[in-house]
């Protein structure tokens, strides 16, 4: 190696704790915001992307395929500074985010159900309606309570994916964890510890929830 | 032919009544005017080749296919298809459903619940039976089909026979006025069959209206009142077993049964 050694010091963090705290409380918020509000949203398009009509379900194409087709960070911006000028109104950045961020996992949550929904036998169905069930208890007996056991795992893995996701939102301002990263940057000039850090923090968060999921995958295939 | 106990009635009457019933998908058609009388607590079973419609009919019958066009009554129930006849609502098809039980080939077993789930799921959920006394019946029922202590049991932890007997049971907890069976022995082991078809032939002593498709010539000779053939989505000859199964008429329905006939005569000279 050449050049000056970069003398790492990550004592100064501790002052800041305050803050980094705030920040992952935020992180956590809206993590935990938009994956429920994101369900709902993806619980009611996925199951309504199974009618067969397809008024109903054209739109909701759309929207499932423009969301996931197009950057996350693109559209976090085009909601914040664009959207507001279509509309005339004032979006504040933190309703923007929450906005953004619901709808895209709501996306691929949609998906998720969508392909739960439609993996399950034509048989189940069939045996249902033969007792006389109607179609909304064909779904609520029969249907669902086995395609939640599959939809499961990729819901886990969208969640997790979804905790990382709302880094972007520091770009508009939202201060979560990542964002006073950058303002403990702009006031110490210690990037190299502070990214550090961040990165840790996200690691210390994720890595257990990570091996929880494979735990419940696990148990899950064994039950099947 | 066995002796039968009926119930007495009044009148003959007649359970199922299917007339002109037609039924294509897409461009295929399955069924072309096909009509059929099944009496109250007699046994109908029919048979044919794979692809002539014998499906196609059962899944009419109880409304899981939408027929094009034809007349359909069950008991008291009674549906029209076709051009001038409306839409039928989920709630009524629901409803004509719930009194017309079907058997399935594969069983189709809701594998999330116990045996006992899956017959009492009908009674509670359908005709919101308390559960002390969805619980009862379904006890009952699976005792009938000899599963009594199977009743805390998955679908998985079953063999095929006890899969099948437990969907009779499922059926049969709907109380329904008539048992449609769809090729109720054909993914089942063969030292299986025999299991399952005798549950069928208790239900049938008992008086149960049933139709019944089956490749199982010889338990259909056995247990049913009226044979049908049906080849290329229409019947093509019908009859007391004994007429159509050992002198059948039809061209087509020598052909099919033929392989039977051959197996009949080795099976004799041999015995």
């Amino acid at each position: 190696m050449t050049g000056t050694r970069y003398a790492w010091d990550f004592s100064f963090l501790w002052s800041y704790r305050g803050l980094i705290l705030t920040g992952l409380g935020v992180t956590i918020a809206y993590t935990i915001g938009t994956i429920l509000l994101g369900l709902v949203v993806g619980l009611v398009t996925g199951l309504l992307r199974l009618s067969k009509n397809v008024l109903i379900t054209a739109p909701l194409v759309a929207y499932v395929e423009i969301f996931r087709c197009t950057p996350l960070l693109v559209q976090i911006v085009w909601f914040y500074y664009a959207l507001p000028v279509v509309l005339g109104i004032d979006i504040p950045a933190h309703v923007a985010a929450m906005m953004v961020l619901s709808l895209y996992t709501g996306a691929f949550y949609a998906e998720i159900i969508r392909g739960g929904v439609a993996s399950i036998e034509r048989g189940q169905w069939d045996a249902a309606r033969a007792i006389g069930m109607r179609r909304a208890q064909v779904m609520l007996y029969v249907i669902l309570p086995q395609a939640i056991r599959r939809m499961i795992p990729p819901f886990m893995n969208q969640s997790i994916i979804q905790l990382k996701n709302t880094s972007l939102v520091s770009t508009i301002a939202v201060a979560d964890l990542l964002y006073q990263g950058t303002i403990i940057t702009a006031a110490t000039y210690r990037p190299l510890e502070v990214y550090t850090m961040v990165a840790v923090i996200y690691f210390l968060v994720l890595f257990p929830l990570t091996l929880a999921a494979q735990q419940v995958e696990r148990r899950l295939a064994r039950a099947d | 032919m066995r002796a039968r106990i009926r119930e007495t009635v009044d009148v003959p009457q007649t359970m199922i009544e299917i007339a002109d019933l037609w039924k294509s998908f897409g461009a295929l058609p399955v069924l072309r005017g096909v009509s059929l009388h099944v009496e109250r607590g007699s046994v109908v079973a029919i048979i044919g080749p794979s692809g002539s419609g014998k499906s196609t009919l059962l899944r009419c019958v109880n409304l899981l296919e939408d027929p094009d066009r034809g007349h359909i009554r069950v008991g008291d129930r009674e549906m029209r298809f076709g051009p001038g006849h409306r839409n039928h609502s989920d709630r009524e098809l629901s409803a004509f459903r719930a009194a017309t039980g079907m058997v399935f080939q594969h069983f189709n077993l809701f594998p999330h619940m116990t045996a006992i789930g899956n017959v009492m799921t009908g009674p509670s959920i359908v005709k919101g039976m308390p559960r002390h006394e969805a619980t009862e019946i379904a006890r009952a029922l699976l005792a009938e089909v000899g599963l009594a202590d199977k009743a805390d049991s998955y679908p998985s932890q079953l063999s095929g026979g006890q899969r099948q007997r437990v969907a009779i049971a499922r059926a049969l907890a709907m109380n329904p006025a008539v048992i449609l069976c769809d090729e109720v022995t054909s993914a089942l082991d063969p030292e299986l069959v025999g299991e399952v078809l005798a549950v069928i032939e208790r239900l049938a002593d008992q008086g149960m209206t049933m139709i019944i498709v089956t490749h199982e010539v010889a338990f259909a000779h056995e247990v049913a009142d009226l044979v049908a053939f049906i080849s290329g989505g229409v019947i093509v000859e019908k009859g007391p077993p004994g007429q159509v199964l050992e002198h059948p008429e039809n061209p087509r329905t020598r052909a099919f049964l033929a392989r039977f006939h051959r197996f009949i005569r080795s099976y004799s000279a041999a015995g």
